[in-house]
């Protein structure tokens, strides 16, 4: 299979900046018939007023009668209309690049010397076919126990056996409980949030498997989406497969829900606590695969919808002769492989506009501003690899449950970090190396333990829903299961993914790193938590206070409200009022009380700072409504606001302050239809569901502090 | 009478439609805008089938019915016709109402109700007829819902028996936007009004009429009228409306007639939302 088309740029395209590689790619790399091209604004122009229409042909001739005379098929953005996110995406230039298929017959640089003629093209670029960096697995039994990878507490036997120089088996001792390191943070500190979303750059997800169950976002424009297919209609229906599945269960298989595996940010299903959710864009399907175009344009996707972790388990593939190796002339393809500039300029978008809004401030709702995308270094066992060795990545090497390097480990000095990746070796005892073998309570064997067990789609090697893989494409979703447990704990406005980067590789562990074959320090999701400062959290919101009279007062722990992960850290509180004629203040160590001084509303602003100056706040709404008993002119809470009308399914109330509704709807007749109480708030509205009514109009009557409220609504 | 019976037998599986008691569309069709019936607890009867056994003359009339003011008001405006002749009967009425702001917007929700009857005597004792017509409901601007409406009963006179039975306010369903299809208030109807006394001037009438809705609940309505030399009416009753579109509500009422005008009046009370409903109206016999 062919891999790497690369270079060939012309002009102004600036080198990426890829570790260790160089710019000459052989001839025989290069596709024939498929390339990129980025053009300029009149061409842009030209092809999007044809793409309007419909039309094949441009109102520009030099472009039409270049791509006549090569035969052209086929064009299109290679970054869709992104529609809310159109115009960064044209700020960052991604709407200049097309994609292209011409006759087969030309070769790419044919096609490259006549399109380079054409003015407005202002770069060719061939394309890359990418491959998944996954090694063989056979699959097995659905278990933590088996999943040395995510939690090793040395019980589980990894002894290897093999034969000496003389022929005499030796047994191979491995008790060093190599995992990630994720064990403290569950019992701590968090198992996932499921505001928290990754990108699946991969084969497409199984959304029914039993251990994703609500995990995986629906296909849809706003949803997962797959890239193989060009068809309109199934753009966004996923073609699961095994290895995408594998590569999100790790990350995202739901745990403690007494099925299966767990993945490292997989919620807590016992506590009703939901992981980290998936984004699944396909890249691959059982048959077919994208260039890396259009594994660009699912990057960018990524970044468009929420995802703000891109996982990345695929590379160039240099095997050009598909016999499993790399010849000495493969190596050297491999050696001078570079990055397309469409792919780079995806992953760049990613690192920065991921979390953010179109103006480039992070979104009120994401818990990152800017994103990581972590690669795999894929499995050749060679020092090279693209687009792993893009600085603009986090680029992850395999090890086995020995912290060894993996005998199939891309490595070097652009690989940023290891994670278990699996090393399994032969499963048959007459061969020179036998790894333990997994097997199942009927006696069958499942799998070779040294590789790593995971959720699978449907049948995987004659076994379903559960299987064995190895390979660095298991190794990347173990750091970018690691970065969504992280981003879930420490998210926040402010939360930067170069903070999140440095965390992951600064904080591993770096005890066990081979020189020789370096592929970075060992992730350690605890070690990278207790990298840097933890600033203190505001874990629950406070209460509104409503005050009866002037005079009352409350006193809050704010330790309920508050904490530090920080061993040993202390906090310090303070507290501000926005109106002290209504309410005042007094903090003591960790108590705060707040008095009523007078009618009317306020707020409360409590701030926690820990030692190394960082800090949270958190607000309390305030309302007091009588300056004393003789007070006949109570503060009017009145302020409810009422859900848009019509109603179609529920009508929703909010008030400036929490407190219980009595809701009474009554219909046309005067029949009462739906009466109860509701709690509300301004930030948390009560929702009563009018779904059982005929479309009509209704009176809803609405009590709250002591006032009625009257509306008549619709309902349709 | 074969095309009567295989129109209702099409409109019946609509009025089926299995939905909660009182939650059934257009509730307004169960009104009853007559303010000499509303004062009897709404017992009168709501059929054209007993016009062949009433006097042979025209009758045209109009009402205003201010209906739940201590909730939301509606104005109801009514005017309509019905006559007799040679043991036919017909009718034709027209309604119009209009609410209260819809919350947040200037739309004005109305409902209209247009219905035309007929009637005939099979016999001596017993007469058919029904009513046909439309309803429709603006919600809000945009929003607007209608059907056509159907009623069908038989009537007897017994001596001082009047009495029918039917099924009322058959229809087709309305369709919501997010919870489906929901069917108008239908129901089988019996009911009845005799002479309880008659003495000199002096008559007490009763009237009685009892509902079972198609959703699975029931009404009764029961209700007494005094009239003096045919001059003056005073009138009392009481719907009990359990689970239905209409809930229960005491009433009482007052009606005057001379020189062929009747003006009648009626007043709701004893009910948690139709308390202080006000109806009056105007009748001409020609």
């Amino acid at each position: 299979m062919l891999l790497a088309l690369c270079g060939c740029v012309r002009e102004e395209f600036s080198k990426a900046p890829v570790r260790g590689a160089e710019k000459t790619v052989p001839e025989r790399l290069r596709v024939n018939g498929v390339a990129v091209i980025k053009v300029d604004d009149a061409l842009v122009e030209a092809l999007e007023e044809a793409a309007a229409k419909g039309s094949f042909k441009t109102k520009s001739a030099a472009l039409d009668n270049a791509f006549d005379s090569l035969g052209v098929t086929e064009w299109h953005r290679v970054f869709p209309d992104a529609g809310e996110f159109e115009a960064r995406t044209r700020e960052a230039g991604l709407h200049r690049w097309y994609h292209i298929e011409f006759a087969d017959t030309i070769t790419y640089t044919r096609a490259g010397e006549r399109l380079k003629k054409v003015q407005g093209i202002r770069g060719i670029e061939p394309v890359h076919r990418v491959k998944r960096t996954a090694v063989d697995g056979v699959p097995n039994d659905p278990h933590f126990k088996w999943q040395w990878d995510v939690y090793n507490d040395k019980s589980l036997d990894l002894t290897i056996q093999f034969k000496n120089d003389k022929g005499q088996t030796v047994n191979y001792q491995v008790n060093e409980g190599a995992d990630v390191n994720v064990l403290p943070i569950w019992q701590k500190y968090t198992t996932g949030s499921s505001n928290v979303i990754v990108a699946v750059v991969d084969e497409g997800v199984e959304i029914n498997h039993p251990d994703l169950k609500g995990v995986v976002i629906p296909g849809g424009e706003k949803g997962s989406k797959n890239f193989v297919t060009r068809n309109t209609y199934s753009q966004y229906t996923i073609t699961p497969g095994s290895h995408g599945t594998h590569v999100a269960g790790t990350i995202a298989a739901v745990r403690n829900n007494g099925i299966g595996v767990s993945g490292i940010a997989g919620g807590d299903y016992a506590k009703g606590i939901a992981g980290v959710r998936i984004l699944s864009c396909e890249i691959f399907d059982s048959e077919d695969g994208c260039y890396d175009d259009g594994c660009a344009a699912a990057i960018k996707w990524g970044a468009d919808h929420g995802a703000v972790i891109s996982q990345n388990s695929w590379g160039n593939n240099y095997d050009s002769d598909d016999d499993g190796e790399l010849s000495d002339e493969e190596k050297e393809v491999a050696k001078n492989d570079v990055i397309t500039n469409v792919l780079k300029e995806a992953i760049d978008y990613f690192v920065e506009k991921a979390g953010c809004d179109k103006q480039g401030n992070q979104l009120p709702d994401s818990p990152m501003k800017g994103g990581l995308v972590i690669f795999a270094a894929g499995n050749d066992g060679i020092e090279y690899g693209i687009p792993e060795s893009y600085d603009g990545v986090i680029a992850v090497g395999a090890t086995g449950p020995d912290y060894i390097y993996s005998w199939y480990s891309n490595y070097g000095s652009w690989v940023d970090i290891c994670a278990p990746g699996g090393d399994g070796l032969g499963q048959d005892p007459d061969e020179p190396f036998f790894t333990k073998i997994h097997t199942d309570n009927l006696g069958t064997s499942r799998g070779n333990i040294w590789n790593l067990f995971c959720t699978t789609q449907g049948e995987h090697d004659d076994y379903v829903n559960y299987g064995y893989m190895n390979g660095t494409s298991m190794a990347c979703p173990h750091v970018s299961g690691v970065a969504a447990l992280l981003v879930s704990l420490l998210g926040r406005q402010g939360f930067t993914a170069e903070e999140l980067r440095e965390r992951l590789i600064e904080g591993a562990d770096a005890s066990h790193v081979i020189p020789q074959r370096y592929i970075g320090p060992y992730l350690d999701a605890y070690g990278a938590l207790r990298h840097g400062n933890i600033p203190p959290f505001a874990t629950k919101a406070f209460p509104d206070q409503v005050f009866a009279e002037k005079g009352e007062s409350v006193m809050l722990d704010l330790n309920e409200y508050f904490q530090d992960y920080d061993e040993n850290d202390t906090v310090k509180y303070k507290a501000e009022s926005s109106d002290e004629s209504v309410v005042q203040v007094d903090v003591t160590t960790n108590t705060l009380t707040i008095f009523a001084t007078g009618k009317g509303m306020a707020t409360v602003t409590v701030t926690a700072t820990d030692s190394k100056n960082m800090s949270v706040s958190s607000t309390i709404s305030i309302a007091v409504i009588r300056n004393g008993p003789s007070d006949d002119s109570p503060l009017d809470l009145s302020g409810l606001t009422v859900g848009k009308q019509p109603v179609k399914e529920s009508l929703s109330f909010a008030t400036l302050v929490a407190g219980e509704l009595e809701v009474k709807v009554v219909n046309s007749t005067g029949k009462t239809v739906l009466s109860g109480k509701y709690n509300t708030s301004a930030s948390e509205p009560a929702t009563v569901d009018m779904k059982k009514l005929a479309p009509g109009r209704y009176t809803v009557t609405v009590k709250c502090f002591g006032k009625s409220h009257k509306f008549v609504v619709a309902k349709v | 009478m074969r095309k009567i019976l295989i129109l209702a037998m099409l409109l019946i599986p609509t009025a089926a439609l299995a939905v909660e008691p009182g939650t059934e569309a257009m509730p307004f069709l169960r009104l009853d805008f007559s303010p000499a019936s509303l004062a009897i607890g709404g017992s009168g009867p709501k059929t054209v089938a007993v016009l062949p056994f009433s006097q042979p003359q025209l009758v045209a009339g109009a009402s205003w019915l201010r209906f739940m003011p201590d909730v939301s008001t509606v104005n109801y405006i009514s005017g309509g016709a019905a006559g007799r002749s040679d043991g036919f009967g017909y009718s034709l009425d027209f309604t119009r109402g209009a609410g209260e702001k819809i919350y947040g917007t200037d739309d004005i929700p109305t409902d209209i109700i247009v219905k035309g009857g007929v009637s005939f005597a099979v016999s001596e004792d017993i007469a058919v007829g029904m009513n046909l017509g439309y309803a429709g409901q603006t919600i809000m601007a945009g929003y607007k819902t209608s059907s056509y409406v159907a009623d069908f009963f038989a009537a007897g006179h017994y001596g001082g028996l009047d009495c029918w039975v039917g099924l009322s306010t058959l229809g087709s369903s309305i369709g919501s936007e997010a919870s489906g299809e929901f069917p108008l208030p239908s129901s089988l109807n019996v009911g009845g009004s005799f002479a309880a006394a008659e003495s000199g001037k002096h008559l007490l009438k009763l009237n009685f009429a009892a509902d079972y809705y198609f959703s699975g609940t029931f009404s009764l309505s029961a209700g007494a009228e005094y009239s003096f030399a045919q001059h003056a009416f005073l009138r009392g009753g009481y719907r009990y409306g359990g689970d239905s579109v209409l809930p229960s509500f005491a009433s009482a009422g007052l009606g005057l007639r001379f020189f062929g005008v009747e003006l009648n009046a009626a007043y709701l009370f004893a009910s948690e939302t139709l308390g202080n409903t006000l109806a009056v109206g105007l009748i001409f016999t020609m």
